[in-house]
C-alpha cells in the first residue's frame, strides 16, 4: 500500500455564504465536531479521498473579517497562521459579493494558497447580477471555481483546482490591497525593521504583521511581545501611526477598510454586469411581514409554540418507548440476577443511568431539528430581530428567547439549545437563568405539593411559582449584568440573510452532529453521576433495622395461611413493611445522613431532615424528589397523583401551607439536575461556572424559602 | 486630540463629522435612502459594521424602524439588523441632500 498524502484544506467565508453546505457536500458522512481548545466554538473537520490524496477539510467559523474583535475571527485567523492549511478555499456569496470579498482581500494578505468557490452563481445570476469570473480571477490573482453548494455543483472542479495547486503550485498570486502612498511608506518602513528578525518572518508575513500593527490589532501585539525584536517594533510603530495620524482626519482603521473596499469596487465593476440596479424580491415581502411589531410577534409567538411542542409532545412517544425499554431490560437482570448489591448496581445504577441519558435523546434531537430549520430557512434571526426589543430591555440577547422557551420542558436541550447565541457573554447569561424557567420535571413536585396543600386553589398556587421564575430570572439577568459580566456584551448587529428552502440533507446532519455530540460528551458525564448518586442513595447497607422485617412478613404469611386476614390484607401489610424498610434503608444511606445533617441549615426554611432527604435526591432529577417522598413517608414509590402520599403530607403536623410555600420556592431555584449541570459543563468547559451556577442556585433558593417563612411567620401567616 | 481641539469651541457639535445634514441612523425614515458616514464610539462596533458592508460612503436603505427595537437596513445586497443602542452611534446623512 502506498501511503496516501494528507492535504489540509480549510474553508473560510461569511457567515451564511453557503460554507457549511459546501463543507456537508465535500466530507459526506465523514464529520467529527469538536471544540477548538478551551472555547465553545464547534470545529468541524472531515475527510475525503479524492485522485489518490487524503484530504482533510476544516470548516473554519463563518467571519466578516479577520480583526482581533470576535472570538470566530480570532480562531479562523489563528487557524491559518498556526497549523497553515495547504489551500483554503474562500466561499464568496456570488449574490453578496463585494460584501464577501471584504474578507477574501484579508485572506489574500496572509502567506496562503486561496481558492474562491464563487457559491450561489445561480442566484446572483437571477438576481441580475453577471460575474465574468476568468476576469475576476486576474483582478484578484485568485483561481475561482464557480459553485452552487445547495446543488452540489462545482464541487469535482473545486477539488481539481486543490490538486492542481499542490501539484504544480499557484498561477496567481493574490493581488494586494493597495493602501495609498502614505500608508504604503509606513508599511515598508515596518516591513524592513520586522525582515530583520527571522524567528518572526519564519512564521508570519511582515507586510501582515505591518498592517495589523496599524490597525491596533491586539493580538498581533501580544504575539509580537514575544520576540526580541518587539520593543523596537512597536517603538516604530508608534511613530508610523502618529504621522499618520497627522495626515488624516479619519481614524485609520477606517482608511484602511475604506481602500479595500475601493479595491473590490474597483474589480466588481471591471468584472461584474449589473443588468438591474436592485430588484424587490420575495424576501422583501416575507420580512415586512416577519419583522413588523405586531404581525412578526404573532408568526414568533406561533412559531415558538411549534418548536416547543414538536420538541416535547413529538418526543413523548418515543421517549416512552426508551422507558419501556430501559424497565423491561431492568426486569430482565432482575430476573436472572440474585438480589444484591450487584443487581441493584445494575439495575438502578447502570441502566438507570443510560436511561437517564438516552431519554434526553427525542427531546434533543427534535430541538436541534426544529433549531436548524429555524436556521437554514434564515428565520432565525428575524426571530431574534423580533424578541431583541424585549430581551434587551432585560439585558439578554434576542435569540436567548428559544433557549429560555424550551427550558420550560428541559434544561438539558435548552442548554444545548444556547449554542445559537453566538456572543459568549450573552450565551453565560442565559445559561445562568435558564434554570428559572421551570422545568417540566419539576412540575409533579408543585403538582403533589399544591394538591396537598391547596386543593381548591392549586393552579393559582402553581401559576404564582411559575410567575415568581420570571421575575428571578430578570433580576438575576440585571445582577449578573452589574456585577460578574459588566459591559461585556457584544454589539448587536446581525445578518438578516435571504429566505432559503433547507435541504433535508443538511436539516438531518445538523441534528445528528448536535444530538451525537451530546450523547458522547455528556452522557460519559451524566452516567458516572448516576452511579455516585446511587452510591450515596445505597450505602452504607443497613444490616440490623429497627423492626424484624422478616419474621413480620412471615407472621403476615403466616397469619393469611390460617385465615386470619385475606389476601390483600396480607398484600397491604408486606408493602408497608417494605415501604418501612426502603425508608429505613435510605435514611441511613449516605444521602440520608447529609439530609439528616443538614436539618440545622434548612431548619430556617422550615424544612425537616425529611424535606431534605427528598431534595437531596432531586439531584438526580428532580422527578425523583417526589418518589423518594413516597419512600420516606412510608407510602412506597409513587408518583404525583399518589392520594396515600398528599394525605399524609398535609395531615402531617409538622407542616404547614407556609413551609409548602417555602418549599415550592425552593424546589424552583435550588440547583439543576446532574444531567443538566453536566450538559452545563460540557458547553460552558468551565467548573468555575458551573460551580458557580450550583452555588448560586442553590444559596438564592435558600435565601428567598427563609424570607418566604421567616416573613410569613412575621405576619402571622401559617 | 486633534479632533478634540478642533471642536472644543462649539462642543454641542462634538459628536457630528461637520456636515449639517448629519443625523442618527436611529432616526432613520422607513424606506429612505443614506449615505454611510461613521460610527461614533468603540472599534469593535465600528469594525464590525463595517466588514458587514456597512463602511463609510456606502448606499443603503432602511427596511425598518418604528422607534424601538433594532433598525434594519439593506445594503451591498443583504440585510442587517443592527441594535437600537448602536443605530444611535451610527452617523449617516439622506442620499442626494
Amino acid at each position: 500500500m502506498v501511503l496516501k498524502k494528507e492535504i489540509v484544506v480549510a474553508l473560510a467565508g461569511n457567515p451564511n455564504s453557503g460554507k457549511t453546505t459546501i463543507f456537508n457536500n465535500l466530507t459526506g458522512a465523514n464529520q467529527h465536531v469538536g471544540n477548538y481548545p478551551g472555547v465553545t466554538v464547534e470545529k468541524k473537520e472531515g475527510h475525503l479521498n479524492y485522485r489518490g490524496y487524503r484530504i482533510k477539510a476544516v470548516d473554519l467559523p463563518g467571519t466578516y473579517s479577520l480583526s482581533a474583535y470576535s472570538i470566530d475571527e480570532i480562531i479562523a485567523r489563528k487557524f491559518i497562521i498556526e497549523q497553515k492549511p495547504d489551500v483554503i478555499i474562500d466561499i464568496v456569496d456570488a449574490s453578496n459579493i463585494e460584501r464577501n470579498l471584504y474578507l477574501t482581500t484579508q485572506l489574500s494578505e496572509l502567506n496562503v494558497h486561496l481558492i474562491i468557490a464563487l457559491n450561489m452563481s445561480d442566484m446572483a445570476k437571477n438576481r441580475g447580477i453577471i460575474i465574468n469570473t476568468e476576469y475576476l480571477a486576474q483582478l484578484m490573482g485568485i483561481p475561482i471555481v464557480p459553485t452552487v453548494g445547495n446543488k452540489k455543483k462545482g464541487m469535482t472542479e473545486l477539488l481539481n483546482a486543490i490538486i492542481e495547486i499542490v501539484e504544480n503550485g499557484v498561477s496567481l498570486t493574490p493581488v494586494q490591497v493597495s493602501y495609498g502612498k502614505e500608508i504604503e511608506r509606513e508599511l515598508s518602513k515596518l516591513n524592513d525593521i520586522i525582515s530583520t528578525d527571522s524567528t518572526i518572518t519564519n512564521s508570519y508575513k511582515p507586510r501582515w504583521l505591518s498592517l495589523k500593527l496599524l490597525e491596533d490589532d491586539a493580538e498581533v501585539y501580544k504575539l509580537l511581545k514575544q520576540h526580541k525584536s518587539s520593543e523596537q517594533i512597536f517603538k516604530e510603530a508608534d511613530k508610523s501611526k502618529a504621522r499618520l495620524k497627522s495626515l488624516y482626519r479619519e481614524n485609520l482603521s477606517e482608511i484602511i477598510t475604506d481602500r479595500r473596499y475601493g479595491f473590490i469596487s474597483g474589480a466588481c465593476s471591471e468584472a461584474i454586469n449589473r443588468t438591474a440596479e436592485h430588484r424587490h424580491d420575495v424576501s422583501d415581502k416575507i420580512d415586512y411581514v416577519l419583522i413588523h411589531p405586531i404581525s412578526g410577534l404573532l408568526i414568533f409567538a406561533g412559531m415558538m409554540w411549534l418548536v416547543f411542542h414538536l420538541t416535547f409532545t413529538l418526543a413523548e412517544k418515543p421517549m416512552e418507548w426508551i422507558e419501556l425499554a430501559m424497565a423491561s431490560l431492568a426486569n430482565l437482570f432482575l430476573n436472572i440476577l440474585p438480589e444484591g448489591i450487584l443487581n441493584s448496581l445494575i439495575v438502578d445504577g447502570i441502566i438507570g443511568g443510560v436511561g437517564g441519558v438516552i431519554v434526553f435523546l427525542p427531546n434533543i434531537m427534535f430541538l436541534f431539528l426544529a433549531i436548524a430549520v429555524l436556521e437554514d430557512t434564515g428565520y432565525m434571526s428575524r426571530a431574534a430581530f423580533i424578541m431583541d426589543r424585549i430581551m434587551h430591555r432585560i439585558g439578554l440577547h434576542g435569540k436567548s428567547f428559544i433557549p429560555m422557551l424550551i427550558g420550560y420542558g428541559c434544561s438539558v436541550p435548552a442548554y444545548l439549545g444556547s449554542r445559537i447565541i453566538e456572543d459568549k457573554t450573552d450565551r453565560l447569561v442565559t445559561m445562568h437563568v435558564i434554570t428559572f424557567m421551570s422545568c417540566g420535571a419539576r412540575l409533579p413536585i408543585y403538582v403533589l405539593v399544591c394538591g396537598a396543600f391547596w386543593p381548591d386553589k392549586a393552579g393559582n398556587v402553581m401559576f404564582s411559582i411559575y410567575v415568581l421564575g420570571i421575575v428571578v430570572a430578570i433580576v438575576m439577568v440585571k445582577l449578573l449584568r452589574a456585577t460578574r459580566f459588566k459591559g461585556l456584551s457584544a454589539p448587536f448587529v446581525m445578518e438578516l440573510p435571504p429566505y432559503r428552502i433547507p435541504t433535508i440533507r443538511s436539516l438531518l446532519i445538523h441534528m445528528w452532529e448536535r444530538s451525537w455530540m451530546y450523547l458522547r460528551k455528556a452522557g460519559t458525564v451524566i452516567l458516572s453521576f448516576s452511579i455516585i448518586m446511587w452510591f450515596l442513595m445505597t450505602f452504607p447497607q443497613k444490616k440490623t433495622y429497627d423492626k424484624d422485617y422478616d419474621a413480620l412478613v412471615k407472621l403476615a404469611n403466616h397469619s393469611f395461611s390460617s385465615e386470619k386476614i385475606t389476601l390483600s390484607e396480607r398484600d397491604s401489610l408486606i408493602t408497608a413493611y417494605e415501604n418501612s424498610r426502603s425508608a429505613e434503608n435510605l435514611e441511613y444511606s449516605i444521602a440520608g445522613r447529609i439530609g439528616k445533617n443538614i436539618e440545622p441549615i434548612i431548619k430556617p426554611l422550615g424544612f425537616d431532615w425529611r424535606l431534605g432527604i427528598a431534595l437531596i435526591s432531586g439531584f438526580v432529577a428532580k422527578e425523583v424528589v417526589v418518589s423518594t417522598m413516597g419512600t420516606i413517608y412510608g407510602v412506597g414509590e409513587t408518583d404525583e397523583g399518589s392520594e396515600a402520599l398528599r394525605a399524609s403530607l398535609a395531615a402531617d403536623p409538622k407542616y404547614s401551607k407556609l413551609i409548602a410555600y417555602a418549599f415550592l420556592v425552593f424546589v424552583l431555584l435550588y440547583v439543576p439536575c446532574m444531567a443538566a449541570m453536566a450538559v452545563f459543563l460540557r458547553e460552558t468547559r468551565s467548573i468555575k461556572e458551573t460551580l458557580f451556577q450550583i452555588g448560586y442556585t442553590t444559596a438564592l433558593a435558600w435565601f428567598l424559602a427563609m424570607v418566604v417563612y421567616q416573613g410569613g411567620k412575621l405576619l402571622g401567616l401559617s | 486630540m486633534w479632533r478634540w481641539g478642533r471642536h472644543w469651541k462649539h462642543r454641542e457639535n462634538y459628536n457630528d463629522t461637520g456636515s449639517d445634514d448629519m443625523l442618527y441612523l436611529s432616526e432613520a425614515g422607513e424606506g429612505k435612502v443614506y449615505v454611510m458616514l461613521g460610527v461614533g464610539g468603540g472599534q469593535r462596533l465600528r469594525q464590525k459594521l463595517y466588514s458587514m458592508g456597512l463602511n463609510p460612503g456606502v448606499k443603503f436603505r432602511v427596511i425598518t424602524n418604528n422607534g424601538r427595537g433594532p433598525v434594519g437596513v439593506e445594503v451591498r445586497d443583504t440585510r442587517l439588523a443592527i441594535g437600537r443602542g448602536m443605530a444611535q452611534r451610527v452617523k449617516i446623512r439622506e442620499n442626494g441632500s
